[in-house]
């Protein structure tokens, strides 16, 4: 290479990467020795590579996909645990890394999503949405999902069924507002494979922006993030249905 | 010797395995900036090596092809959820609040922040160098690109990065000073 | 949020139309249908009108041949099949894409909390099309491989 040559910053970079020759390599420490501006150059790619491995160096933990916002109401957990069980043993060990936070749950631990779970036999796994917060919609959702698990049991057919409320739909399980605890309580008493789930972004946004401080409905679980959970479940092959 | 033959039965290979699996978190994670999106794609990642374990054949070449598997799990994820919610490149799903007080954790949310809005190709390349350590051999044949590929994306996200450098100056100004005087 | 929803289901359907589904069919050798379910729970005129536009540019996108496309109604959505009972113009729509293959399902759990006779009040219904529960049909369709779409 010729000595009045300017090193392209694609070849700096491979000199950082240690991804040139020893030939090529000795060229650019001897060009550093007395080019200023070139150890500028170089100082400055190495402090971009160095910033990029500092920011995640540490990184958070995954939480489990699902918390439960009140403890006593273990639901599912003979479902879930059949579950685990009916997994190869590898999968299995894949279903609780080590570093998985919140040992004391272990429904939470169970129902994290993993595509490694290879979906039980013959259960029907399917996912209500409800976004919409007006009260004849919620009146008809709940009848919809009453319905549907009404259907299940009379055809003796296992289901797990979530209910998941975002955006206005959250109104549903706000206890303090909510027209419909009762009725939830006597459905989630009644149907074992039925979950209310609560999106937290939508928990944090109608604290912040309305003043809301949301008080869930006992046995309501949390998830990080509404359309986030309607991702994974969808990975996981669960229907979808919007109501 | 072949990581993923005894099925994660013996301690020593539990322990293997757990090392591969914090390892390919931290690049989900970077990439994705979603802890549970992370975990996701690295369970994945690690019931498919697992199921294919069988035709590894070369032991040393065994942690790119992880990276190889990652980065489909990713593009599969990322090509759904594409169609359902209207992602942009640029655009990560995210869960990291910006931490109050210590500069070192501002320094990591800024970074952390450029990163996000590097174009998708220029991230996986960046952190796979930078945080992994691959070479740019190994992240062309994980990205499925040819390495001049791999080159000019560094060398974009670099310069994108390097803004980051200036917003950083009052406070690095001290580690710029110790970088130049080495070597 | 709804709006956002509604963004999707609609990019969702674009999605489908222009993401390899029209590809896969244009293909000499592909034989299988495109499979898809359409979920009405709704009663508003405007949303009716406007899914069976979409059902029909849908068909039209495809190919008739090519789809096996399913409509269930339940809750307030059952008024399509009402409003096309009563409305000339509204029967003529229905009748037009049924002719093209499009199957309308109805949910049994509908007719008994509404006291709806399906004879009686609901345009060309035989139960043939009464599912028990039109949502376990929605997602039983889903496990076998049908898209959803919610118009």
């Amino acid at each position: 290479m010729n000595h009045d040559d300017k090193f392209s910053d694609e070849y700096l970079n491979a000199f950082i990467d240690d991804q040139l020759t020893p030939e090529e390599r000795e060229q650019v420490y001897a060009r550093l020795s007395h080019d200023e501006a070139l150890k500028q150059q170089v100082c400055r790619l190495r402090q971009v590579s160095d910033l990029v491995s500092l920011a995640y160096k540490q990184v958070p933990q995954p939480a489990p996909g699902l918390r439960t916002a009140k403890a006593g109401k273990w639901f599912g957990l003979g479902l879930a645990a059949g579950l685990a069980l009916a997994v190869s043993a590898v999968a299995g060990w894949l279903l609780f890394p080590s570093s998985t936070p919140n040992p004391g749950s272990p429904v939470a631990q169970a129902m994290s999503p993993s595509a490694a779970v290879a979906s039980a036999d013959n259960v029907e796994k399917v996912l209500i949405h409800i976004s919409d917060g007006q009260p004849l919609h919620l009146k008809n959702a709940l009848d919809e999902v009453e319905s549907l698990m009404r259907f299940y049991r009379k055809s003796n057919q296992q289901a797990h069924v979530e209910v998941i409320t975002n955006g206005d739909g959250l109104n549903l399980l706000l206890a303090d507002t909510t027209a419909y605890a009762a009725r939830i309580e006597r459905m989630q008493k009644e149907y074992a494979g039925l979950t209310f789930v609560a999106c937290q972004n939508t928990i944090d946004r109608f604290k912040n922006e309305l003043g809301v401080s949301v008080r869930l409905l006992p046995g309501v679980v949390v998830t990080d993030s509404g359309v986030a959970q309607i991702m994974r479940r969808q990975h996981q092959g669960w229907a979808y249905i919007q109501v | 010797m072949d990581v993923f033959s005894f099925l994660g039965r013996s301690r020593e290979d539990r322990t293997r395995l757990e090392q591969h699996r914090l390892r390919l978190y931290r690049i989900a994670y970077a990439w994705t900036h979603s802890a549970a999106l992370a975990d996701d794609l690295v369970q994945e990642t690690l019931a498919k090596a697992l199921r294919k374990s069988g035709q590894l054949r070369d032991p040393n070449a065994g942690e790119a092809w992880l990276y190889s598997i990652l980065s489909n799990c990713y593009n599969d994820h990322f090509r759904r959820l594409r169609v359902t919610e209207e992602i942009d490149n640029n655009t990560l799903t995210h869960d990291f609040t910006p931490e109050k007080e210590s500069s070192q954790q501002e320094i990591v949310h800024k970074v952390r922040l450029a990163i996000a809005k590097l174009s998708e190709g220029q991230r996986q390349v960046v952190t796979l160098v930078d945080i992994q350590g691959l070479s740019y051999v190994e992240v062309a044949q994980v990205l499925n690109v040819p390495i001049g590929t791999v080159m000019s994306r560094l060398c974009r996200a670099c310069d994108a990065l390097k803004g980051l450098l200036d917003d950083l100056a009052p406070k690095t100004g001290a580690d710029e000073a110790r970088i130049r005087r080495i070597k | 949020m709804m709006l956002l929803v509604k963004r999707i289901f609609l990019f969702t359907f674009v999605a489908l139309l222009s993401h390899g589904v029209v590809a896969r069919v244009t293909h000499a050798e592909s034989r299988e249908k495109q499979k898809v379910v359409y979920h009405i729970n709704v009663d508003d005129r405007k949303v009716l009108n406007t899914a069976m536009k979409t059902i029909q540019n849908h068909l039209g996108a495809v190919g008739a041949d090519n789809l096996d496309l399913r409509v269930v109604l339940h809750g307030n959505g059952i008024a399509l099949l009402q409003l096309a009972h009563s409305d000339p113009t509204f029967q003529g729509k229905v009748k037009s894409l049924k002719r093209q293959g499009v199957h309308f399902i109805v949910c049994h759990s509908t007719l008994a909390a509404r006291k709806i006779d399906f004879k009686k009040d609901l345009y060309d219904v035989t139960e043939a099309d009464i599912v028990p529960s039109g949502v376990a049909e929605i997602a039983h369709l889903q496990s076998q491989g049908f898209s959803y779409v919610k118009p």
